[in-house]
């Protein structure tokens, strides 16, 4: 029970097997906005929140997604110590309808660890649709737990469970602890340890492993428990397996009592789209095909906001730099806020934003429909052969949205080594914050076209999946020898997806998150370029010194030294980095109008910019090293410095070899 | 024989898995239990991974995995 010193505050949790939509249920109570999708293992950390009913205060915490508390990875650990630690007044047992049999197996557990239980069959609509008919009031008797009827996404059935919340919290109603009879000789070892008065659950878990037990009668009790087991051949495999079966057999008998399923028209539909999806010939067209769609979109859809942004903000800085002169700022002020600070600033908004903006919204639909773990069924054979595990791809697919996302969802991997892979080759898919960089340059340096651009951009992304397999190919034979191992991957129905509200909510995020950045880290590194500019040290400004300095590096990778520092300075976050590139340009040479990204060109080309520049400018903003948010992440995660320096060096040295490739190439031919 | 041996609409009874099999504990929560029915779904086109529909859901293996698992049709 909870014991926090405010009396009135209670606590509940959300527990259930992965993607029955714990999220979902979690943001209708509490008006958050969690990260929601539709595949297994997309909650991996727990997270909290409250709210207020009938005048109680909530703590609320959403577990990550187990399919048992006999827990195997990580995080399922997590909701596992979570759950028997009691530490909630109520447990929130959120159950697919669609998929009742399994769930129960979960439900049976916790049923056995504590009587504070609702149980709320969530996707109904789903199971309507595909025909699956549940009488919840059977399904309540049988188990004497609350049983509520929802549909989260739609908000139905949310005020049903907020009432049941608050009986069980309020003392008003409890439901009963629930017994799983299993086969004789567990019972009797069961038997011999609840004698001694420890909890049935607790008993389980010691049975299922090797216990040194400090307390001598229980110890004695347990040493005969174990012998009961040995008597008839149950060691742990054994003792997994009939206790596993014995729970399904009890959810079998309640499923068959409570459900009626009949086919429907929708699986059928599913398959198809399977088949195609995953079919022999068609799976990687098909895939390839959607990416590109997503790409046409953004790019036909950025150029016009884009434009406007890029017109408004010119005006804006021209009735600004009017003001600060009537207000009597120096010369030297004007242009250090202005030029400095404010249109670094602007132009990750103008040009960086509207791509965002549009890209991670139609992610999130993807992602909501159920593609990625479809793309991982696809890629597995390519990562096994790399040693690396299939989900990987559905990494791989996160990081396309957020690097630092990717890293964090590495942990549904249950290999250690193979987990690592997906980490340290994360930021080898180019994220939002790069896409941006990629399409700019494509329109002005290699299409005007935007079928032909978004070619070129699915290429890209294509190179970046090929490279992320042949690094993970050379670490498995390198530093994290080993062989690929084994993994279950679920494929999820198909759940048509709430385009306003994921559009919506995406959306906002990105603004938020975008327009966060821009002040935090743009600001100021456009004030460092704004310094370096117009600090001189003898003859020239430290600006170009130190593009003079990396100006052979930067020869060597077909680029020049302004790009590479403008990479080096956009470690905080990779949205900075053309912004800065200009900037610094701008700063040694003439101000030129920058109303159009024809005019962006125009400064890029008067500075040396060839189809080369162009090339591997793009070439390594895919492969270089990863955002300071990403690297950190990567450390957090793996509390590993070799690994957070192969996060480093792997697309280095992939952004390396690849431009010095290109420009020998561009040299010689 | 085994699950990695069943083929297009083919449907079982899971009879065990092999001990040796590393995700044992992970296969026996999502319902590859004695007892259960599974139906093959689909192999990729290299043959593995290999989907099963098991307990109302869909899921893949590799195939090296799905030849621990035993089934009678």
């Amino acid at each position: 029970m909870s014991k926090s010193k405010d009396k009135i505050t209670k606590t509940i949790a959300l527990a259930g097997n992965p993607n029955v939509g714990k999220s979902t249920v979690f943001n209708e109570l509490t008006g958050s906005s969690q990260h929601t999708g539709n595949w297994t293992g997309k909650t991996v950390d727990v997270a909290k929140d409250k709210f207020t009913y009938n005048f109680v205060n909530y703590d609320i915490y959403d577990l990550p997604g187990t399919y048992s508390l006999i827990a195997t990875s990580k995080e399922e650990k997590i909701s596992r110590d979570f759950i028997e630690s009691k530490n909630y007044d109520c447990l929130v047992c959120v159950i697919d309808a669609t998929n009742l049999e399994r769930n129960l197996n979960l439900l049976l557990q916790i049923s056995e660890v504590t009587d504070n239980i609702v149980i709320l069959l969530n996707l109904c609509d789903e199971a309507k649709k595909r025909n699956i008919e549940i009488d919840a009031d059977k399904l309540s008797e049988l188990l004497k737990i609350p049983v509520v009827k929802a549909t989260a996404r739609s908000g139905k059935g949310i005020n049903n469970l907020l009432n049941e919340i608050d009986l069980i919290c309020n003392n008003k109603k409890k439901s009963k602890i629930n017994r799983i009879t299993y086969i004789n000789p567990i019972e009797q070892a069961l038997k011999i340890l609840e004698d001694e008065s420890i909890p049935r659950y607790k008993a389980i878990r010691m049975l299922e492993n090797e216990n040194i037990i400090e307390d001598e009668k229980l110890n004695i009790a347990y040493k005969k428990a174990k012998n009961t087991l040995k008597k008839f051949e149950l060691d742990k495999n054994k003792f997994d397996e009939k206790l596993t079966s014995s729970i399904f057999a009890k959810s079998r008998v309640i499923t068959a009592n409570v459900q009626k399923k009949k086919v429907s028209k929708i699986s059928l539909r599913e398959n198809k789209l399977d088949n195609f999806l995953m079919g022999k010939y068609t799976s990687i067209p098909a895939i390839l095909m959607i990416l590109g769609v997503v790409l046409y979109i953004t790019i036909a859809g950025s150029n016009y906001p884009s434009a406007y942004l890029q017109q408004v903000f010119n005006d804006f800085e021209i009735y600004l730099q009017k003001i600060m002169l009537n207000i009597g700022f120096s010369q030297t002020l004007i242009s250090l806020l202005d030029f400095g600070i404010l249109r670094v600033l602007l132009w990750v908004v103008a040009v960086m934003f509207p791509p965002m903006a549009i890209f991670f919204p139609l992610f999130a639909i993807l992602e909501e429909f159920g593609l990625f773990p479809r793309i991982a069924f696809n890629l597995d054979s390519c990562f096994k052969f790399c040693g690396a595990c299939g989900k990987q791809a559905l990494t791989t697919c996160m990081g396309y949205g957020c690097n630092a996302v990717g890293v964090v969802g590495a942990r549904i991997i249950d290999s250690k080594r193979e987990q690592k892979l997906a980490i340290i080759t994360n930021s080898l898919s180019p994220c939002n914050g790069r896409f941006p960089l990629l399409i700019a340059i494509i329109s002005m340096f290699f299409t005007k076209n935007i079928f032909f651009a978004s070619i070129i951009l699915l290429s890209f992304l294509v190179l970046s999946l090929v490279m992320t397999l042949i690094s993970s190919f050379c670490l498995t034979n390198t530093v994290l020898k080993g062989e690929s191992s084994s993994f279950v991957l679920e494929l999820p129905p198909y759940r048509k997806p709430h385009f306003i509200k994921t559009i919506w909510q995406s959306f906002k995020e990105k603004v938020v998150f975008v327009l966060l950045r821009a002040v935090v880290v743009a600001a100021p590194a456009g004030l460092v370029i704004w310094l370096l500019a117009n600090v001189f040290c003898g003859e020239s400004s430290l600006l170009s010194i130190i593009s003079e300095f990396l100006e052979p590096f930067g020869k060597l990778l077909g680029m020049d030294g302004v790009i590479l520092l403008g990479f080096i300075l956009g470690f905080p976050a990779n949205e900075i980095v053309i912004p800065i590139i200009l900037m610094a340009y701008l700063s040694t040479g003439t101000l030129a109008d920058y109303t159009s990204l024809e005019s962006l060109k125009d400064i890029l080309v008067n500075n040396g910019w060839t189809i080369l520049t162009a090339l591997n400018t793009c070439i390594f903003s895919m492969f270089h090293f990863p955002c300071s948010t990403t690297l950190i992440t990567v450390y957090k995660e793996t509390k590993s410095l070799k690994c957070t320096l192969l996060s480093v060096v792997t697309p280095l040295l992939v952004g390396v070899v690849l431009c010095i490739a290109t420009n020998l190439v561009f040299t010689f031919a | 024989m085994t699950l990695a041996q069943m083929s297009q609409n083919e449907k079982g009874i899971i009879s065990f898995i092999s001990n040796d099999c590393n995700i044992k504990r992970r296969l026996l929560d999502l319902g590859f239990v004695s007892g259960s029915e599974v139906a093959f779904v689909r192999k990729n086109i290299f043959g593995s991974p290999i989907a099963y529909n098991i307990e109302g859901s869909v899921v893949a293996l590799r195939k090296k995995d799905a030849k621990k698992v035993g089934v009678i049709l």
